[in-house]
């Protein structure tokens, strides 16, 4: 356990259990860390356990196995979560993928932001909460004027900005966007990535950045983790992974990005990733400084 | 003929934009009633109890607009009381079993486990019996009056709502707002009262809303049974019931208090229609204006 670390995660094992006698293996041995001040990507198709890791890092579930430590507090323990709850909480906030079910239908917008801030007592006075309020939403560029408005009344990109303002309002360390502009239209998509490496750049806050869109993650990410059926199968820095990728599946999602060339994209063939062509070791290993695969081998 | 469909079309219009003004209107008979009930001492023209054999069974007159009782008491006097102690005991069942239904239902599936299901299993214990005559063995066990009748129709009563804020509170239990107002540092008090019961008491008020009418009549009707208020109290259910025998001959002695239970009746009812109409999502139109 290093201090550096803002998250670590190591082992991480997430089962559910789906009726008797049988288990849906969620998250199965993922262990990445996150530095200070770092933006860690982690992409992966739809329900490879991206959001269960976020919601098991947040201590939402308690994992079936493995460990989970923010700054040194091992939040996979029940008691030390319990012991340190006001801690973590301030530590760290969650934005969630749907902004319109993250969102009291029942409270305006400056109930919303204020909410953690009022719930960790932050601002007593409630004048200088409300001054931080409206600061807040300046910074992540929302109209004043919306203070009254409730989350039906908004777009999808304004609920999306309430929802930042709502995490950062705290100030916490660590900041987990569980897919936090998939719901949102490209142009909103940018300016919500522009907006979340602004506030990177001026508090310094880390992030778990989960995505699906490779293109996306490559823009904001220091680091990127590569997740299949709940299993982590590449993770480098970025630049690595794209230059370098040494997992098939990697190069297939890679191979799958859009490129802005017609001409490109009509000649393209990709090439479905196909489980059974390779066998895969278990463990991950580390090729060159940082760039951790699974090492596969093609039948 | 086109004309005549014309005239249909007008009249869906006019009903359809109506129900700000019948909701005002049902309000304001509402609060009429309830100034009654409120200031019914000041308004009665004779004290209800006094008795005057002299005058009894007299029909309506201008002295007495609704006639006197056997004991010569003003029967006017005797109906604005004993609304008050109808609407009164009803409108206090109807906050107990609001509150109390409201906060099982809430409670038990916010935390779930054993205490849920051994709450629902006794709801469903009281569901399954016919309310009134479970009501009655309750009544009769305790010693009479007004606040056992109450406590009698509470005990039957507040399964429906639990069961509704159990409903809406399972719904809502697992959204993103929720989880984000824990991992904010809510707890769970914090989270059910800014959170869950704003969000599921719509539903509740309506229900509370419409039952308001029937808990009168069925206060009123354990009355006229013998098992609510007890005579000389004046209580619409037992001013029917002691004036029973006279049906045939002193009619105003049971039609008035009659009359007097049919109007808060419909009035409550009504209005809760009409709240109900109002609060449905479907219309939308009644929002906007």
């Amino acid at each position: 356990m290093s201090e550096e670390y803002v998250l670590e995660v190591s082992h991480l094992k997430q089962y559910f259990p789906i009726r008797k006698n049988r288990i849906v293996k969620a998250v199965d041995d993922v262990s990445f860390h996150i530095g200070k001040g770092e933006i860690f990507g982690l992409v992966g198709e739809t329900g490879c356990g991206k959001s269960t890791v976020a919601r098991t890092a947040m201590g939402m579930y308690h994992p079936s196995g493995g460990e989970v430590y923010l700054e040194g507090i091992r939040i996979s323990d029940k008691k030390e979560y319990r012991r340190n709850k006001k801690r973590i909480q301030k530590k760290m906030q969650i934005i969630f993928q749907d902004s319109a079910a993250a969102l009291d239908p029942r409270m305006t917008v400056e109930a919303l932001i204020a909410e953690p801030m009022v719930l960790s007592k932050m601002y007593p006075d409630k004048k200088e909460l409300k001054k931080e309020v409206l600061s807040l939403m300046e910074q992540v560029g929302l109209d004043t004027g919306y203070c009254d408005k409730y989350p039906a009344e908004l777009s999808g990109g304004q609920r999306q900005r309430t929802a930042i303002a709502r995490a950062i309002g705290i100030r916490p360390d660590l900041i987990v966007a569980d897919e936090p502009v998939a719901s949102l239209d490209v142009s909103i998509q940018a300016q919500i990535v522009n907006l979340f490496m602004e506030l990177q750049k001026k508090q310094g806050f880390s992030f778990l950045f989960i995505a699906h869109d490779l293109s996306l993650v490559q823009f904001i990410s220091d680091r990127i983790g590569v997740m299949r059926k709940g299993k982590l199968v590449e993770m480098a820095e970025t630049e690595e992974l794209f230059n370098n990728p040494c997992h098939p599946y990697t190069r297939c999602l890679l191979e799958s990005m859009p490129v802005p060339d017609p001409v490109y994209e009509r000649k393209k063939t990709v090439t479905e990733y196909c489980e059974s062509d390779y066998e895969e070791s278990d463990m991950l290993e580390e090729i060159s400084a940082g760039h951790m695969v699974r090492k596969t081998i093609k039948k | 003929m086109s004309q005549g469909k014309n005239v249909t079309v007008r009249k869906q219009k006019i009903k359809k934009k109506h129900i700000k003004a019948r909701l005002a209107f049902f309000l304001f008979l509402t609060v009429l009633l309830l100034l009654t009930v409120i200031f019914a001492e000041q308004i009665c023209p004779y004290d209800p109890n006094a008795q005057d054999n002299s005058l009894s069974l007299q029909p309506p007159s201008f002295a007495h607009p609704a006639g006197t009782d056997r004991f010569g008491r003003d029967m006017l006097s005797r109906i604005i009381v004993g609304l008050r102690t109808s609407v009164a005991s009803t409108l206090t069942l109807v906050a107990i079993i609001t509150i109390v239904g409201t906060a099982a239902g809430v409670l038990c599936s916010y935390f779930g486990g054993i205490a849920d299901a051994v709450v629902m299993r006794i709801s469903d214990v009281c569901l399954a019996f016919p309310g009134l005559v479970f009501a009655m063995a309750i009544a009769a066990l305790l010693n009479g009056g007004i606040s056992s009748a109450v406590f009698a129709l509470a005990v039957i009563s507040w399964p429906k709502y639990a069961r509704i804020a159990r409903s809406q509170t399972l719904a809502q239990k697992n959204t993103d707002y929720i989880s984000a107002a824990r991992l904010a540092g809510g707890n769970s008090l914090q989270i059910i009262i800014k959170h869950i019961l704003p969000n599921s008491m719509g539903p509740v008020l309506v229900t509370s809303m419409l039952d308001i009418g029937t808990m009168l009549m069925e206060l009123a009707g354990l009355s006229f049974l013998g098992l609510g208020a007890q005579p000389p109290t004046a209580e619409l259910g037992n001013m029917m019931s002691g004036g029973r025998s006279m049906l045939q001959t002193y009619p105003w002695v049971i039609i008035g208090p009659g009359i007097a239970i049919f109007a808060a009746v419909v009035i409550f009812n009504l209005l809760g229609d009409t709240i109900r109409d109002y609060m449905d999502p479907r219309n939308t139109k009644s929002r906007q204006v």
